[in-house]
């Protein structure tokens, strides 16, 4: 009478994980399927041309610039319209008013060079929801316009 | 293929039946799950035709789907203040050649693409626009993310 302790019994259960890779196979596709096609969304603006001129010349009184302005101490900057202070939520409502007489919708926007630059997008965006058709980025400050 | 595997099958049965072993299929199904944990938490860095960062966030963006193009102009400006055009970094100096390098190029658009950090200086954002506008370019599009806003 002998027996043997190696293997050659009945093996005991085991997990079935087949599925388990299939599911993650699946998964692995969808994500990249998922990455390959994420959108990209974006402002359209422009960046005006410099005047020719000699001199730089006051922008015009039908020109809208939106100014945003650092503000201390933390505090989220402030905007203007042509010099005029407007509260963050009443930008839209300020530029619709604004816009919906005119036939040419454009409008510039400046900052302070320390402002974030989330601002600048939030200002560009609400703009353009408002109805503004295009949008320069004054990169640099004329001589007549600083505050 | 089919006698290949006949063949390991005739030689070494052993090592077939190795095959379908638990342990083999577990290391295999872990490999799977860290590629997929890495494309589930590591997705933004596969665009690797422009430097990743923290893109503002509106609410009302348009689609830029020429932005995806591989030979898009893409001019990534960092929360330090560090330009990158496409993946190299350069200095606000280079971009007016690099830009106009590329515009020979019939086929490329005369587009850049500005890709800021959402904290990055609008001074240095500028430097990267007033680049783009020496190299002939009038165009820009501002990168954006999409603000979901809560239904609650």
């Amino acid at each position: 009478m002998a027996f043997s302790m190696a293997g050659g019994g009945a093996r005991g259960p085991q997990i079935n994980v087949t599925p388990l890779i299939d599911v993650l196979l699946t998964l692995i596709i969808m994500f990249m399927l998922v990455v390959s096609m994420d959108p990209e969304y974006g402002e359209k603006a422009q960046i005006p041309q410099p005047n020719n001129t000699p001199k730089p010349t006051e922008p015009g009184p039908r020109t809208i610039v939106i100014q945003i302005v650092l503000a201390q101490n933390g505090q989220p900057p402030s905007v203007k319209i042509n010099r005029q202070d407007v509260r963050w939520e009443d930008l839209e409502t300020e530029l619709t008013r604004i816009y919906i007489s005119r036939v040419e919708k454009i409008a510039f926007v400046r900052g302070d060079a320390d402002v974030d630059f989330q601002y600048v997008a939030d200002v560009i965006d609400r703009a353009h929801h408002a109805g503004v058709q295009r949008i320069g980025l004054m990169t640099k400050d004329l001589a007549g316009d600083a505050d | 293929m089919g006698t290949v595997v006949a063949m390991v099958r005739h030689r070494s049965p052993k090592l077939f039946s190795d095959f379908n072993n638990l342990q083999f299929v577990a290391v295999f199904g872990s490999v799977l799950f860290v590629v997929l944990l890495f494309l589930m938490t590591d997705s933004p860095h596969y665009h690797s035709r422009s430097y990743s960062v923290d893109l503002p966030k509106t609410l009302h963006p348009v689609s830029m789907p020429w932005a995806n193009r591989d030979d898009a102009m893409i001019v990534t400006v960092t929360r330090d203040g560090q330009i990158y055009f496409g993946v190299n970094r350069i200095v606000p100096a280079e971009l007016p050649e690099r830009i106009t390098e590329r515009l020979k190029d019939q086929s490329v658009e005369r587009k850049v693409y500005i890709k800021a950090d959402m904290r990055a200086r609008w001074g240095a954002v500028k430097l990267a626009c007033d680049a783009a506008h020496q190299a002939g370019i009038l165009r820009v599009g501002v990168l954006v993310d999409k603000k979901r806003v809560s239904a609650f």
